[in-house]
This record gives structure tokens, sequence and C-alpha cells, in this order.
């Protein structure tokens, strides 16, 4: 009986050391793979929303949102920020809501103080909010601030740093946090000191950073062109400048980018929205009408398969559409997903 | 004579009668301002509903609002933006701007937006509420699509001084107060009115957009109304008479957020109502002059909105003999707009003629044409054929068949027109084509009166405007084709048993507001029905009145309604019971009055009317009028 005992304590110890050898299999996340697809939200509705969609179904989970925590996100959907852990959704209507990336249940949120939320970083254990603050009598907006919240699942902010004008995208490079401010300026602030360090001033309007090949660039337009400013590691300035002459632009600045260099914009030409390509490395229009219809309002593209994501508004009467396009510009699907789907997150 | 006879003139379907059922006795009845008002709607409505809504009720709920009173007292939706807030109607699943809205015969619709905010008309402003449910355009002109609103005031002559005082208090800081002095002599009366209303509106909610949901208290929702309105009636001679009416309103409120944002948006309105009608009675026919002025200002934060109407009409209204009887007049509109991004001005001008004919004592059938001409070009010829056929008619029951065909349209508003950027020259005018048919019964057996009444709609709405988005900017486009469809059915009954009266009312509306068109390519919205037009609707009351006490329980349940055009996001439906007893009081003769204790949303219903827009739970409110 000793015997039998002693040789199940042993299968035991051997089954426990076996398993705290090997390497721990933590299962993904019901939103750590598929798409994200930012749907903005109407105007005045508040009805912003995360789809799912999954790539080998082709089907999209409506409101994941309000399903996984019973209540609705509540606002319009500027930005949707991911790391491992945590997953920001920023509302232009003044919050960002804060989720667990794996199963998107709700942590916390950052819901007071902010007014026109645009997008966020985190650095230095710190949520850094970019807000355009609140306008005026003259519809500017002379207020605008980087907030400053000291807990990453969010919660009161702590303080506000003052931008040059109207701050959109941001960047965490180095030490520095990177701030496109659309009055046509680069605002440097010293993660720390937590202050503007520097400006330095861009053509076109800024909206967002994005790095490729290890360098960092800046996505910027004006009326009649599109600018890629490509920036020094370590003081910002701008090294060199990329014009691609894309007028009427999407104003919300939105663009993707794959791993080749290609960019893809949107264009809204006098019948038509068209999807232009744009190739960073040769700094030229590859294809000016690689895609065209209309309500285009957001694009993300899949390394992965090598897709185009489309998001259309249906002219905002109801929600919207998203539409697959290959690497030859055709249509491969299209499926229902939330109010002006405008952007998309590759977990 | 024929000179007037040969006149077109106003007041499309102002003449008429108390109900259908009554419409052919009507030079029978002797009627007060109100019943005339009423009836004047109802003369050339063969084959509608128009319905008076009750006087005593309206009294109890001084201080609500026209938007409050419509939600709340009857089976029509109105999509409510929060406590006080804008209140738009819908009327068989149409749109806000579907709807026409009348004072004293005047149009109130704001003829830059098209549409009126039903809270900013306080029931101090006016005396009676009628509704005239279905397409009525060939009656009223523009707007009149899928119904149309009128009130108005009621001053008699020989009516003796009397003052009257009300106040409400009530939950939420909510505060009426009122106070009338009129005097009716034989030739001479006035009536000055002046009335306060003030809700905090601080009601707790429960905050879904942030996490936890917590319980928070409103902020941010206050609402002010004051305003004075004035009455004039001079009987010039035996057969003339003068009649003038001014209403000045102003309304301050601050907009009650939409859950999730922080914003702090603030609202002025401000209106100057005047109308002065010239009556003469002749032997067989009725000849009225019109004219008014409406003038709205509305500052939104710093933006300032500014329009003005001007009315000119004239009508007879000639009775050859008990089988005929027509109406012809004329109307000429003159609107002026200085918008936020634009100024401009448009003239309306508008002919139209009505005609009863009843060949036999049950039967009897109205038609009536309109042809507006809108800055020189003509809208959609309007015609509407109307039949009420009391085809079993005893002591004890009443059955009519009633059906109606018209055409209405709508005129593009100013905005639509000229804002700056999308405003669009090149729209047409929005257009309906109705058809309805019912059936009414009146039965009276013993101690018990029953009426019931059911309608069955269709409508195709053709060349509906929306705003789409266009580039940069959004532009006015005539896009979108409807077909709506549905059923009414209202029921009365009351039961006499000794000293008790029992009643019972209920009003139940079927909206299907099915969208065809696919608003510009967008196939999701193809085929499913409009947003916040809730498919059903049902208001019931129940009362017992013993001697001067009325005991009273309603509920209403309203079903889900669709969000997007799409129909992939709904809100719940939600039922509100309300209660209250009221007493009614004489004091030697001297004094009278009545008073109230009110309870509404009893089981503290979280709801919303409009997704993300809060609105009170249980609320009590305390009412007193007394009459010197």
């Amino acid at each position: 009986m000793k015997k039998m005992q002693l040789a199940c304590k042993l299968f035991l110890f051997a089954l426990l050391v076996s398993c705290g050898t090997d390497p721990v299999e933590i299962p993904q996340g019901a939103y750590e793979n598929g798409v994200l697809i930012i749907n903005e939200g109407a105007f005045g509705a508040n009805d912003g929303e995360v789809y799912h969609f999954d790539k080998n179904t082709a089907e999209a989970e409506a409101n994941v949102f309000e399903s996984i925590n019973s209540r609705p996100f509540a606002g319009l959907l500027q930005d949707l920020i991911s790391y491992d852990d945590y997953t920001y959704l920023v509302a232009n209507t003044g919050k960002v809501e804060v989720v667990q990336s794996a199963d998107f249940i709700s942590v916390g949120a950052v819901n007071n103080e902010l007014v026109n939320s645009r997008s966020m970083v985190r650095a230095d254990g710190k949520l850094y909010i970019s807000d355009w603050g609140p306008y005026d009598a003259f519809w500017s907006n002379t207020e605008s601030f980087v907030a400053v919240v000291e807990d990453i699942t969010g919660g009161d902010i702590a303080y506000k740093i003052p931008t040059p004008s109207r701050p959109e995208g941001l960047a965490f490079v180095g030490d520095r946090i990177l701030v496109a401010c659309q009055l046509g300026t680069i605002a440097v602030i010293e993660v720390g000191a937590d202050e503007v360090e520097k400006t330095v001033d861009v053509e076109g309007t800024p909206f967002f950073f994005f790095e490729y090949q290890g360098s960092h660039y800046l996505y910027a337009n004006d009326y009649d062109k599109i600018y890629l400013h490509k920036l020094n590691s370590a003081t910002f300035e701008v090294v060199e400048t990329l014009e691609f002459p894309v007028s009427n632009s999407l104003y919300n600045g939105n663009f993707t980018i794959n791993n080749s260099g290609e960019l893809f914009v949107i264009s809204n030409q006098a019948t038509e929205d068209v999807v232009v390509k744009l190739s960073l490395t040769s700094g030229s229009v590859v294809d000016e009408h690689f895609y065209s219809g209309s309500n285009f309002y957001g694009l993300g593209f899949d390394d992965d398969t090598q897709t185009l994501y489309i998001g259309e508004h249906n002219g905002w009467q109801g929600n919207g559409t998203v539409m697959r396009i290959n690497a030859q510009g055709e249509l491969i699907d299209d499926v229902a997903v939330g109010r002006g789907p405008s952007g998309f997150y590759f977990p | 004579m024929s000179l007037f006879a040969c006149l077109v003139f106003f007041i499309a379907g102002w003449q008429s009668e108390l109900d259908s059922s009554r419409a052919f006795r009507q030079d029978t009845l002797v009627l007060s301002q109100v019943e005339v008002h009423a009836a004047a709607l109802r003369k050339y409505s063969f084959g509608q509903y128009v319905r008076t809504l009750d006087a005593d009720r309206l009294d109890q709920l001084s201080g609500y609002s026209l938007g409050e009173v419509l939600q709340q007292e009857t089976g029509l939706f109105l999509r409510q933006y929060g406590a006080g807030m804008l209140a738009s109607l819908s009327m068989r699943g149409t749109s806000a701007g579907h709807n026409a809205l009348f004072w004293n015969g005047l149009p109130v619709n704001s003829p830059s937006l098209g549409q009126a905010d039903y809270s900013i008309f306080p029931l101090g402003g006016f005396d009676a509420v009628n509704i005239h449910y279905g397409s009525s355009g060939a009656l009223y002109g523009t707007d009149a699509i899928g119904g149309s609103v009128h009130l108005s005031s009621d001053l008699e002559f020989n009516a003796g001084n009397e003052l009257k005082i009300g106040t409400l208090l009530g939950s939420f800081g909510r505060w009426h107060q009122q106070v009338s002095f009129r005097q009716g002599a034989e030739k001479f009366a006035f009536r000055t009115n002046v009335y306060r209303n003030f809700t905090a509106n601080n009601f707790t909610y429960k905050d879904w957009a942030s996490p936890g949901t917590p319980e928070k208290r409103q902020e941010h929702a206050r609402v002010s109304q004051i305003g004075l309105v004035q009455d004039f009636s001079i009987k010039i001679s035996p057969k003339q008479s003068l009649k003038a009416n001014l209403w000045i309103n102003s309304n301050d409120r601050q907009i009650q957020p939409l859950l999730g944002s922080a914003v702090s948006d603030v609202q002025e309105d401000k209106s100057v109502r005047s109308v002065i009608d010239y009556t003469y009675n002749g032997e067989k026919f009725t000849w009225t002059a019109k004219t008014g002025i409406s003038s709205d200002v509305m500052v939104f934060n710093t933006d300032r909105n500014q329009t003005r109407l001007f009315l000119l009409g004239t009508a007879l209204d000639y009775s050859f003999s008990q089988k005929w009887q027509t109406l012809a007049g004329i109307r000429y509109s003159h609107i002026k707009g200085q918008l936020a991004t634009y100024d401009s001005q448009e003239q309306r001008l508008e002919l139209y003629q009505a005609t009863n004919f009843k060949p036999i004592q049950n039967l009897g059938i109205s038609m009536q044409l309109r042809q507006l001409i809108h800055e020189g070009e003509a809208a959609p010829f309007t015609p509407s054929l109307g039949v009420e056929w009391a085809f079993f008619n005893s002591a004890l029951w009443n059955w009519q068949l009633i059906s109606n065909l018209s055409r209405s349209f709508k005129i593009p508003t100013l905005n639509d027109r000229f804002w700056v950027p999308g405003g669009n020259l090149n729209l047409m005018p929005e257009k309906s084509l109705s058809k309805e048919i019912g059936l009414t019964n009146k039965t009276k057996i013993a101690a018990f009166s029953i009426e019931n009444r059911f309608t069955y709609f269709h409508m195709d709405v053709d060349d509906w405007i929306l705003w789409l988005p266009r580039g940069s900017y959004w532009q006015a486009e005539n896009v979108r084709s409807v077909v709506n469809q549905g059923l009414e059915y209202f029921f009365k009954g009351v039961f006499k048993q000794g000293s008790n009266r029992w009643g019972m009312n209920v009003d139940y509306s079927l909206n299907s507001a099915v969208n065809q068109s696919g608003d510009q390519g967008n196939s999701l919205s193809q085929g499913k029905q409009l947003p916040y037009v809730p498919k059903h609707k049902i208001r019931t009351q129940g009362s017992l009145q013993n001697g001067p006490y009325k005991l009273y329980i309603q509920q209403q349940w309203t079903s889900e309604r669709y969000v997007t055009t799409d129909n992939q996001t709904l809100l719940s439906p939600y039922s509100l019971w309300d209660t209250g007893l009221t007493y009614a009081f004489e004091l030697k003769g001297k004094l009278k009055g009545n008073l109230g204790f009110h309870t509404n949303n009893i089981f503290n219903v979280d709801y919303q009317v409009v997704r993300l827009r809060s609105m009170p739970g249980r609320n009590f409110q305390f009412n007193l009028n007394v009459v010197l």
C-alpha cells in the first residue's frame, strides 16, 4: 500500500514538474485575432461601436462593446488604440473607454474633463490623450490640450498639457511624445517633464504618425496634395518630405499602409470616391484609380491576406458596409457593419 | 353676393362639424367658440377624423407643453429628445416635417426647418387642441401629409368677467403659474393671459455611458418659459365680427446632453404670433378674411436664426342648399428668413376650393382642390375626395363607413433650398397619395355608451428630401420613397351606475413605414421600417367620476423603435402608467375651480424615447385652478 502511495506521489510530482517546465499556453482571446472595425457613429446619436470581423467565416459580430458590457458605448468612436493588455476606445464626445484586449470587458474609463478627444498613446505608465478642447464662438479651438492620466486603466485627468493647435495623432518615440497639431506643427513633449519642449513646422495639415522600416513619418494633407514627412528620430525635424498630387483627400485624414510601403488614401472626386495607391519607396502615385465607389470613409490593410478593407458610410442614413478588395483591386465581398466605419485594427 | 361667391378664400376646412355622425344635422346645433372652431375643421373633412382633446383634461395639464400632452394623452408618437427638449411629431409613420401645425389658423411650422418643436408650445397659449388624422394637404396646404394639429383660442361674448389663477407644482422643480382675466360683454370680449413655466429637470437617471452605470442626477436640462396671450373679439354688427389674437412666447432652455457627451448647449426660442380675423355671416354664406404674422427667433448657443411669415387670406363659404355647400379661398404667404448661413425670402399663393354634397340624409361627400404657386412654380395640384355613409342608423346603433382619397405635398424648406453649403434650389416638393377607409360605430344601450372608430390607411410618399454627404458637405436631395400603411383604432366607452360614471378610452395606432428607395443606393435600408416610427402605440385610460371627484389611471405602451434606417439597432419597448385624482369645487357660486394630484410613471420605468436621451422616472404633480 505504501508503495502504491509512493508511486502515486512520484507520479503527481512528475506531473507537476512537467507542467511547470512546459511553456504556458494561454488561449487567445476572442478579440485578439480577426479584424476590429471602428464604427465612428453618427453625430447626435453617439452610436459609435466596435464590430469584430472573422476573416475565416467573413462574418461580423455587431456591437462588441455593448454585447460584452451590457451597456452602449455611447460616444462617437474616433480611434482605437490596442496594447497587449488593454485596448482604448477614444470617443470624440469626450471619453476614453478602457477594455481588456482579449475579451473587451470594461475595466475603466476616462470620462471627466475630456471634451473632444482624438487619439491616445501610452508611455511611462500614463495615458496621453489628445483633445481639441472646447469650441469658441468662432468655431475655433483655442484651448486644445493633451490630457495625462496616471493610471493605465483610466480615472481622472492628472493634468493637461496645452498644445499649439488642435492635436490629432500621437506617437511615442524614444522618450518623447509627438503630437500632430493641425495648424501645421508637431509638438514634442518630453515624457516626465510633460510639457511641450519644442515645435516643428510642417507643410499641410498633420494627422497621424506611422513607422516604416525603422523611420517615423507624419501624414499630412491639404486641398491639392498629400505630404509624407520623414522625421529625424532624435530631433524630430523633417528630413524629407514626399509630396503626392492627390486632391480632395478625405477630410478626416484616414489612410492605411502595408508592409511594402504602399499607402492607400481616399480622394473625394466630383462623382465618386476613389482609393489612390501611393508608394513610399518611390515617392509617386502608383495607381490613381485603384478602386472607386461612393461614401468611402475608412481604410485598413491586412498584410496577412494582402487585402484592403474599405469602410462605406452609406450616406449616414443607416449603418455602413465594409468591402474587402484584393491586391488586383477587385471586390472580394462586403459585409454590413456599424454606423460610419472609419478604421480597422488587425490584432 | 355673387361677388362673394366668386371669391375664393381661406381657411381650408375651417367650417365643419362636431364629428362625422353629426355632419348631417349641423344647422341645428348651438356651439361654443371652441366647438365652432372644431366644427369648422370638420365641415369639409368627410371621410377623415378630426379629434378634439378633452378640455377638462387640458385644464388639469396646464403648464404642460403640447408635446407632452400629445405623447401622454393620445396614440400619437413624438420623438422626445429628453424631458422638455425637442419633441417632433410623427403621424401615420411620416417624418416630423410631414405634419402641419396651426395656431388660430396661422401655420406655425418653422419655415426654415419645415417642422415644429412641440415642446415650445405651452398649453397656456391656446384653449383647444384639434387633431386631423391623415393626409389633408388639399384642406391646409403644405406639410399636412401625415395629418395636422390645430390650436385655437376660445373667447365668447356674453360670458361675463372671469379671473382665473392656476398653478402646478411638480417633481424635479416643475412650477407653473398662470393668471388670466377675461371679459365677455355683448359686443366686446377680451382676455389677457400670462404664464410662466419652469422645470429644473434634475431627475435621477442611470448613466449607461459610464462604467458601472452609476445613478446620477441630470444636470444642464433646465427649461424656462414665459408668455403673454391677448385675445380680442368685437361684434361690429349682428352679422360682422372681428377677432384678434396675439401670443408672445419665450422659451429658454439648457439642452439636456446626450448620454456620453459633455456638451453645454443652450437654446433660446422667442416667438410673436398674431392673427386678425374678420367674419361676415350672411343668410347663406360666411365670408372671412384673415391676416397674420408669425415671427420666430431661435438662438442656439451663439447662432441666431430668424424667420417671419406674413399671411393674408380670404374665403367664402356658401350654402346653396342643405345638400350643397362650397368653400373657396385664396391665401398669400410671404416668408423671410435670416439664418446663420443665408438670408432669403419667398412667396406662396394658394387657391383652394372645397365642396360638400349630401345627396341623401345619410350620405356626405366632400371634395377639395388646392393649387399652390411657390415662387412662380406650381406645386403639385392637390385634390381630395372624402365620403361618409351612415349605412345603419337606429335609436341604439349608428354605423358609418368612411373613406378618403387625397394628395398632399410639402414645399422644400428654406434650409433645404438655401442653406450654405448644401441648399438645393432644384428640389421638388415632396408629395404623397393617401387612401383610407374606416368604420365608425356609436352605440347607446341603457347605461352604456360606446364609440368605436377603426381606420385603415395606405400612403405613398415620394421625393422625400434627405440631406446626404457630398464630398466635404451635405446636400439636400429628393431621394426617398416610402409606403406608409397602418391602422388606427379609437374606443370611448361610458357606463353610468347611479352617481358613478365609469369611462374608458383607448387609442391604438399601427404604423408600418417602409423605405422603398434604399436612400441613394443604400440597399441595407431598402424594405426596412423607418427609424423612430414605432409599429405600435397604445394608450388606455380608465376613469371613475363621482360628483366632483374623478379618479383615473392610464397606460401607454410604445413598441420598439429602430434607431437606424437598416433596422440593425433598436430601442426596447416601454410601458408607462400614470394615475391621478381630481376634484372640482364651487363655493356659493362665486368661486370655483379644480385641483388634482397626479403620479406619472408610477413604476419608475427607466426608458428612452430616443436612444441615449434620459427621461424622468416616477414623478408627482399637484395642480390648482381657481376661477373668480
